[in-house]
């Protein structure tokens, strides 16, 4: 495995009281592999990954508990959560490089594009500056940026939204990483831009893969769509927890947890009968700094049943590699729809 | 079914200030032309990427920006030209509801004051009793208990600001309301709650709705016809059935194929029609057809030469040179 987290606890410590943002979550990514983390608002999806770069910010936040590790190649790993920031300093941007949503917080704005990419290739491949600016104009290139010889000299203002998201990858493709990790990278463009970066996100990927160099990517997303069109994998996460874990055709076609199928059930369709009502999940997820006892979904789960509210549910294996966290084992049951609520 | 609001050509231009003297050496032509009816009771849905103008349209419509020309008539009366008492009377019959639930509650009025504002403002209750009253049938009818009234919006979550922003929408009995993206700042699981929320009081108090909004799949669910537009004109205007079904305009179908769809199996074996490079800024539109750098079947005619709408079906107007009737 590329990159394998065990059971990693990152909580943020408040006024309020602790915000167990992600509580014990485990998983791993394989070299020419996506995995998907979906979940909404506060389930811990972007802690996750922030907690794997190490750009928690400490405090309010801190890694409490868990396992990051990277491959290293003949059995060895390195435990990312161990490491002191001159380490991670090696690691990030030339191991593991994430782009996240608005790229406009990840590009400098004083600078311009050549600075910032050609600062990579000095600072971690020791290249002299011609022979970066080279490599930052093939690259520019190669994530389809028209004209890039001239885009280099432009400062990130000048780029369309759908540009700047090119650059970023480019960017971060730069050192050649083993594991990218994007945090919602399209959630900010249009659609016809985002079929188009998740386009070159899997060419990037095959492109790679060629070279004999599988890259692991790791996208998180709320979207459904983007996750049947990207992933390989999925993990789904609800308030800290992954509570379903599947390669991609089960997950859609066999979704064990309730709040997985609650979520592709609340979704309007493209296409069928559109008189239909929807179905939404009752309620809302909870304050992560208030994470009830048991189960967190078991307010808003129609498949509630009295241990839920007792003890959390273990991890168990329903199909190959395919892992969900519920009490509940009848697969039926589990899919009863909500009682309908009116307004 | 009677026509409630009737929009022709209506055009919102910004000017470009540069330098020193602020002279205005452009303009932006946000909205260009844009003609549409909505139907008492029903959903005419306004889509389109970012800068395509339909949130503009929306606050041409309510009077939010004012339009360089056309008209807007609602019920008869042209809105466009109302002012002072006869426009705020005009207002009572349309209301508007915004995408970010944060930015439009004033943070320091209760639950109870913003949703009161509008009675209060239009004298519709006499008594304090009376508007207390009021408010708890609207808060109920959005799904909110009463006891949240005294509330401030920092206690709601996302789901709940936007109920607390339709219940003052619908205050006043308005026969209009005008949705600009009002679910796309909120969770799946929750935006499915306000959807239904948006279909219930339709059907209920017989609004009208111009719901604009950029995700396909929710406009679908809601509207009963929709306008596609793009830099500033509507491009395809059809029956939601009939737009999704047959798309006529090349724009429309790369649309509907960039969607990515949730489900692996659809997805993998999917062919995408590839729609070149992005959206062009609409300071400096493509002469002709505005889509027609992107376009995958443009004609030198294209190039040069605007295309009009015209109809190819039942309520099906498309505006492209090429497009022909559905077989």
């Amino acid at each position: 495995m590329l990159l394998e987290v065990r059971d990693l606890k990152t909580h943020f410590f408040t006024e309020d009281g602790v915000v167990r943002a992600v509580d014990g979550i485990s998983y791993s990514v394989a070299r020419g592999e996506v995995l998907c983390i979906v979940g909404e608002s506060g389930s811990g999806k972007s802690v996750s990954s922030l907690s794997t770069m190490r750009l928690i910010p400490d405090p309010p936040g801190r890694i409490v508990a868990g396992q990051i590790l990277l491959e290293e190649g003949e059995g060895r790993t390195t435990d990312l959560a161990k490491l002191d920031e001159r380490a991670m300093q090696r690691i990030r941007g030339k191991r593991v490089a994430m782009i996240f949503q608005d790229p406009m917080t990840s590009l400098n704005p004083y600078l311009r594009i050549s600075d910032q990419l050609v600062e990579v290739l000095v600072l971690h491949e020791g290249l002299r500056k011609a022979a970066a600016r080279e490599r930052a104009i093939d690259m520019l290139k190669a994530v389809g940026i028209p004209d890039p010889a001239r885009r280099l000299d432009d400062h990130p203002h000048h780029l369309s939204g759908g540009m700047r998201q090119r650059v970023m990858i480019a960017m971060a493709l730069l050192c050649s990483p083993e594991l990218l990790i994007a945090d919602e990278p399209t959630t900010a463009l249009d659609v016809t831009t985002q079929a188009q970066i998740l386009e070159l996100l899997l060419d990037r990927k095959d492109a790679r893969s060629k070279e004999g160099m599988g890259l692991g990517i790791v996208l998180i997303t709320h979207d459904l769509g983007v996750v049947a069109r990207v992933a390989d994998r999925v993990a789904v996460m609800y308030a800290g927890h992954i509570v379903e874990e599947s390669p991609v055709a089960e997950l859609f076609a066999d979704p064990r947890h309730p709040y997985t199928v609650g979520l592709a059930r609340s979704i309007p369709s493209l296409e069928g009968d559109r008189s239909k009502r929807l179905v939404p999940i009752p309620g809302m997820p909870p304050l992560l700094s208030k994470v009830p006892k048991g189960c967190p979904f078991a307010a808003r789960c129609p498949a509630v049943r009295p241990e839920c509210h007792e003890t959390f549910p273990e991890m168990r294996e329903v199909g190959p590699g395919h892992r969900v966290a519920c009490h509940e084992t009848d697969a039926d049951a589990v899919r009863r729809p909500p009682p309908e609520v009116t307004a | 079914m009677t026509t409630l609001l009737e929009v022709r050509d209506l055009k919102v231009h910004f000017p470009v200030r540069r330098g020193l003297l602020q002279r205005t050496v452009a303009n932006v032509h946000a909205v260009d032309g844009v003609s549409f009816d909505v139907l008492a009771g029903t959903t005419l849905g306004l889509v389109g990427e970012s800068g395509c103008g339909k949130s503009t349209t929306a606050r041409a419509i309510m009077r939010l920006v004012s339009a360089t020309a056309g008209s807007v008539r609602f019920e008869g009366r042209d809105l466009l030209s109302l002012t002072g008492s006869r426009l705020r009377a005009a207002r009572r019959d349309m209301q508007m509801v915004f995408q970010d639930p944060h930015a439009s509650l004033n943070p320091r009025m209760t639950v109870f004051d913003t949703v009161s504002e509008p009675l209060r403002v239009h004298g519709i209750a006499k008594t304090r009793r009376d508007l207390e009253a009021r408010v708890q049938k609207l808060m109920g009818q959005v799904g909110l208990a009463a006891s949240m009234m005294r509330r401030y919006p920092h206690e709601f979550s996302g789901g709940q600001r936007q109920r607390v922003g339709i219940a003052r929408a619908i205050a006043l009995q308005p026969k209009l309301v005008v949705l600009d993206e009002p679910v796309s700042a909120l969770d799946v699981s929750v935006q499915a709650q306000i959807l239904n929320l948006l279909d219930d009081l339709q059907s209920e108090l017989e609004l009208a709705y111009v719901f604009v909004a950029h995700d396909l799949a929710v406009v679908r669910h809601i509207s009963k016809e929709i306008a596609v537009m793009y830099l500033g004109r509507i491009v395809e205007r059809a029956p939601t059935d009939a737009l999704f079904e047959t798309p006529l305009h090349p724009y429309t179908e790369a649309l509907l194929s960039a969607i990515p769809v949730p489900d692996p199996t659809i997805e993998k074996k999917r062919k995408r029609l590839a729609v070149l490079g992005e959206v062009p800024s609409p300071l400096s539109p493509p002469s002709g057809c505005h889509f027609h750098p992107r376009c995958p079947i443009a004609k030198d005619r294209c190039r040069t030469e605007p295309p009009e709408l015209r109809e190819l079906g039942a309520g099906h107007v498309v505006a492209c040179h090429e497009a022909s009737a559905p077989s």
